[in-house]
């Protein structure tokens, strides 16, 4: 295949020969510093929730004492009694099965009814959670017909340059997922049909205050805030 | 693939026949242009992306060994693997060793224009592995042996009943099954195939080239399952897709979504960088097929090295009102609408193709909605400019221009065709309105009247004034 | 803005077809204070050839225009796509050679009516007088190649007595396209069908364009349906008294 490679390569840079340069622009968001992003960074909940519920997903607060009756609550609006716990959120799993959920780790997702992941990031604008591969959140975010994500309020960004930057900081990981919503289809006669083959329903439960952080793992966002 | 010249005059008369396809164009169009409407106007900063998209996806084509090999070191570096292949054959060469070298017999795929221009499927099948098309539209269209005839919404063609008529022979779904079910009943068939596939094959939205991360930009979820279950992930790519960094997204992403269907962004936008054994779930193996396939030519000819620019969104199909009349198929080939005008001529040649650069009125609807402002009616004159040159037009064409261009390029015979025009039509028609034409004039009688010439021009008139 | 003399481009279509909608320009733009003058060399842009993608033939015609109109200080024609072949190809088609340069003088100084009445002289009002009930249909070299869409409708709100209704989808394409007309002909009857239900839903007994090439195509299909709706050019428009 080298040959190919070089041949390409060879290709390319024959073809350019002589074309006068453009410049690549600079990498600062457009919206940096306008009113549109400011308005957007000023409310981050409240967008973010307005923006989520706009999709059909389901949106609770609450705070973390509260978040296994929360989730024993999303989980009973399902009918389930099942579900796929991805490893982040772990310490969930004896407050739940006091709850009389049966809880299993990733690997119950193909046949769990609703899989429970924290999210790493939320934007506000398009009312996006983002999850990062590792500890079973690729498949308990996708196999089960119901996804339910755990997000810290703190998490939340304005928009997708913001996401952008925060994500860029550090080496990527094998997948990082941008959830917008349920999974659908309109592919038959432009009809909108949920749950194609992602899940169907998306709960997320925001959490207002920020367990096991520290103040200097806050974000920029909420600098400053209570 | 048929050979021979692609059949635009003759598909297009059968699609403006149809009445059923007419009615869910208009609908389709219309809704998706509202949709791209509302959620472009939604942003105030708009047209300064458009710019500054056109700006990066211009400087990255001038310096696109640089970001390949960017790209290509990345990669690596994450513990995937890259191919390049030259042409389509070497494409589907590389694809088909690979599964020979993990023993894959089921492969599924998620949708790419790509790999239908390289025709993997059929190579595939050839070397005896099970291909499965799992983009719901994709999906009916491979069951129905039928090609897809959008650019983002397959099967924009097809009604409800027709998918519901294919389900309940290759599913066994009820025979009048409503869309739910259907949905339902795909879903089904296609989760079993997921999770017992080898080989997980998609295209990809965008390279980049800082991280090397494919980007996967989808509603359904059948690209994420297609990068989770099988062990090994396969992404073809053109060579154009490549961006420099990972921040440029903030640009491309909403560019291309609202664009496509006005959403603020697709269900689901996967980041996917190198293989995931070490997270304990994803694929094992990651393999990257970088492919050319004539991209370097269309590269290197500075008239029509735009056209490498554009992101697949369908938003000029979705405004383009010969589209609206004619749909995909009658494109003939993977790419349709505007955009496809100007790519399939450059891919396959303009010996075949030569009819679609003229199935255009030069409306500029396209351009107006380019997220990348690419001037697809210019690109069309130039490729028609093109077809006369390497003399593909035809010879009564080549004469009767002739005869126009000397006639208006000296006054003196201009004057002398204005009044034999008149005399002509003195004797052929006398007063009366002119409803039949000869040769290709009469495709204009048809269905409309022709202007009679009045006795004087305007410069006799203007000449006369007192 | 004063302007002494200006040359006439009154296009092909014009010329042969629709002189009236030439000497309505010049009594519009005389009305407007300005001198008119009229370059009796001159022939055609020559957008049917490059549209039909002759482009050697075209760039001899945009080289013969550049020749003629160099002499002025400003050249307006009443046709949107004439001007919009000017802009937007004249100096691509001329391009390496030596009227490159020319061209670029006499394309900035190419004007289709309504931009010049508006946005050159200022003027938005004739003193016109039309009492019929109209609707615009602006072509689309008008509406994305020049961006005159505004200035058009501008000048025919200012017409005394006219009853303006607008078209509920005035940028759809009239299916004209010059050589598309006949060499696509089933898909441009199509498209002309679609702009003729839009006009009917006006109810307007005029449909007017700053251009003859889609006024005919419309006026084509209307004649052929005996259709009382009838065709008008902005200049006639303008005008009337």
């Amino acid at each position: 295949m080298t040959d190919a490679r070089a041949q390409i390569l060879g290709q390319i840079r024959a073809a350019l020969r002589g074309v006068p340069e453009v410049a690549l622009p600079p990498a600062e968001p457009l919206l940096e510093g306008t009113p549109y992003r400011a308005a957007i960074a000023r409310s981050l909940v409240d967008r973010f929730i307005r923006t989520a519920e706009a999709l059909g997903v389901q949106v609770r607060r609450t705070r973390s004492p509260e978040l296994p009756t929360v989730l024993a609550e999303v989980l009973r609006a399902c009918g389930a009694e099942r579900v796929a716990l991805s490893e982040d959120l772990k310490e969930l799993a004896d407050a739940l099965r006091e709850m009389g959920v049966e809880v299993g780790g990733p690997e119950v997702a193909p046949g769990a009814p609703v899989g429970i992941t924290g999210a790493e990031f939320g934007v506000a604008e398009t009312g996006t959670l983002v999850v990062r591969s590792g500890g079973g959140r690729r498949t308990a975010s996708l196999l089960p017909p119901v996804h339910v994500a755990v997000l810290p309020e703190d998490r939340l960004l304005p928009d997708l340059d913001a996401l952008f930057e925060r994500v860029g900081r550090s080496p990527l990981p094998s997948a990082v997922t941008l959830i917008t919503g349920p999974s659908r289809t309109a592919d038959i006669e432009q009809t909108l049909t949920p749950g194609v083959h992602g899940p169907g329903k998306v709960y997320i439960v925001l959490l207002e205050d920020t367990p096991n952080r520290t103040p200097s793992d806050r974000p920029e966002s909420l600098k400053g805030s209570p | 693939m048929t050979e021979g010249p692609l059949p635009f005059e003759e598909a297009s008369v059968r699609a403006l026949a149809n009445g059923r396809l007419q009615e869910a164009l208009r609908r389709a169009m219309t809704g998706l242009r509202t949709k791209r409407a509302e959620a472009t106007s939604e942003l105030p900063h708009f047209e300064a992306l458009r710019d500054r998209a056109k700006q990066i996806k211009t400087h990255t084509l001038l310096h696109l060994d640089r970001y390949l090999e960017q790209l290509e070191a990345q990669v690596t570096a994450c513990g995937g693997t890259v191919h390049w292949a030259r042409d389509a054959e070497e494409a589907c060469r590389i694809v088909v060793e690979i599964c020979r070298r993990y023993g894959a017999r089921r492969v599924v795929k998620s949708k790419s224009m790509l790999t239908e221009e390289i025709e993997l499927n059929r190579a595939l099948q050839q070397a005896g592995v099970e291909v499965m098309e799992t983009d719901l539209g994709e999906f009916v269209v491979q069951l129905d042996g039928d090609r897809p005839s959008h650019l983002i919404a397959p099967i924009i063609h097809k009604r409800r009943e027709e998918v519901a008529r294919l389900f309940a022979r290759h599913l066994g779904t009820p025979p009048d099954a409503p869309v739910e079910l259907l949905t339902q009943a795909a879903r089904a068939y296609l989760r079993e195939r997921f999770l017992t596939a080898d080989v997980g094959i998609t295209g990809a939205n965008f390279l980049v080239a800082e991280t090397g991360t494919v980007v996967l930009v989808e509603n359904e979820g059948n690209a994420r399952l297609s990068t989770t279950m099988p062990r090994v992930h396969i992404a073809l790519a053109g060579i154009e897709k490549v961006i420099p960094r990972l921040g440029d997204l903030g640009v491309f992403l909403p560019l291309l979504v609202r664009s496509a269907t006005g959403q603020r962004l697709s269900s689901y936008v996967s980041l996917i960088t190198g293989p995931g054994r070490q997270e304990g779930e994803g694929p094992e193996a990651f393999h990257l097929v970088l492919v050319d396939n004539r991209r370097t030519e269309i590269l290197a000819d500075g008239e029509l090295r735009e056209s490498l620019q554009c992101i697949r969104c369908g938003a000029c199909l979705n405004v383009c009102p010969v589209y609206e009349k004619v749909g995909g198929h009658a494109y003939g080939w993977v790419y349709a609408g505007p955009i496809g005008a100007v790519l399939t001529p450059q891919l396959l040649g303009l010996e075949r193709a030569a009819e679609l650069p003229y199935a255009s009125s030069l409306c500029g609807a396209c351009l107006e909605v380019c997220p990348v402002r690419i001037d697809i009616p210019r690109m069309l004159v130039r490729l028609r400019w093109r077809t006369v040159a390497r003399g593909i037009a035809r010879p009564s064409e080549r004469v009767a221009m002739r005869l126009v261009f000397w006639i208006l390029a000296s006054a003196r015979l201009y004057r002398i065709a204005s009044r034999l025009g008149r005399l002509v039509q003195r004797i052929a028609f006398g007063d009366r309105p002119i409803r039949r034409l000869p040769g290709i004039l009469g495709a204009w009688t048809r269905t409309r009247d022709f202007p009679q010439l009045p006795p004087k021009t305007f410069r006799d008139r203007f000449r006369r004034r007192p | 803005m004063m302007f002494g003399r200006v040359a006439l481009f009154v296009t092909c279509l014009v010329d042969q077809f629709f002189p009236q909608v030439g000497e309505a320009t010049v009594e519009v733009l005389e009305r407007a204070g300005v001198q008119v003058a009229f370059p009796e060399a001159q022939t055609c842009c020559g957008q049917v050839l490059a549209n039909d993608g002759f482009r050697k033939e075209a760039a001899e015609l945009a080289r013969r225009f550049v020749e003629i109109f160099e002499p002025y200080e400003a050249v307006v024609a009443p046709s949107g796509s004439c001007v919009a072949m000017v802009r937007e190809f004249y100096t691509e088609l001329l391009s390496g050679t030596p009227w490159e340069e020319r061209a670029r003088g006499v394309v900035h100084r190419t004007y289709e009516l309504s931009e010049f009445l508006v946005r050159v002289l200022e003027v938005t009002d004739l003193k016109a007088r039309f009492p019929h009930r109209v609707t615009f249909h602006p072509s689309c070299h008008l509406l994305r190649g020049l961006g005159a869409c505004g200035c058009a409708e501008r000048l025919i709100r200012s017409v005394a007595g006219v009853e303006f209704v607008p078209l509920r989808h005035p940028e759809a394409c009239c299916g004209f396209g010059g050589v598309f007309s006949v060499k696509h002909a089933p898909v441009s009857e199509a498209m002309l069908q679609d702009k003729l239900s839009d006009l009917e839903v006006t109810g307007a007994e005029y449909v007017v364009s700053t251009d003859v090439s889609c006024l005919m195509h419309i006026e084509g299909a209307l004649r052929r349906r005996e259709s009382p709706v009838r065709t008008i050019h902005l200049a006639e428009l303008l005008a009337s008294r």
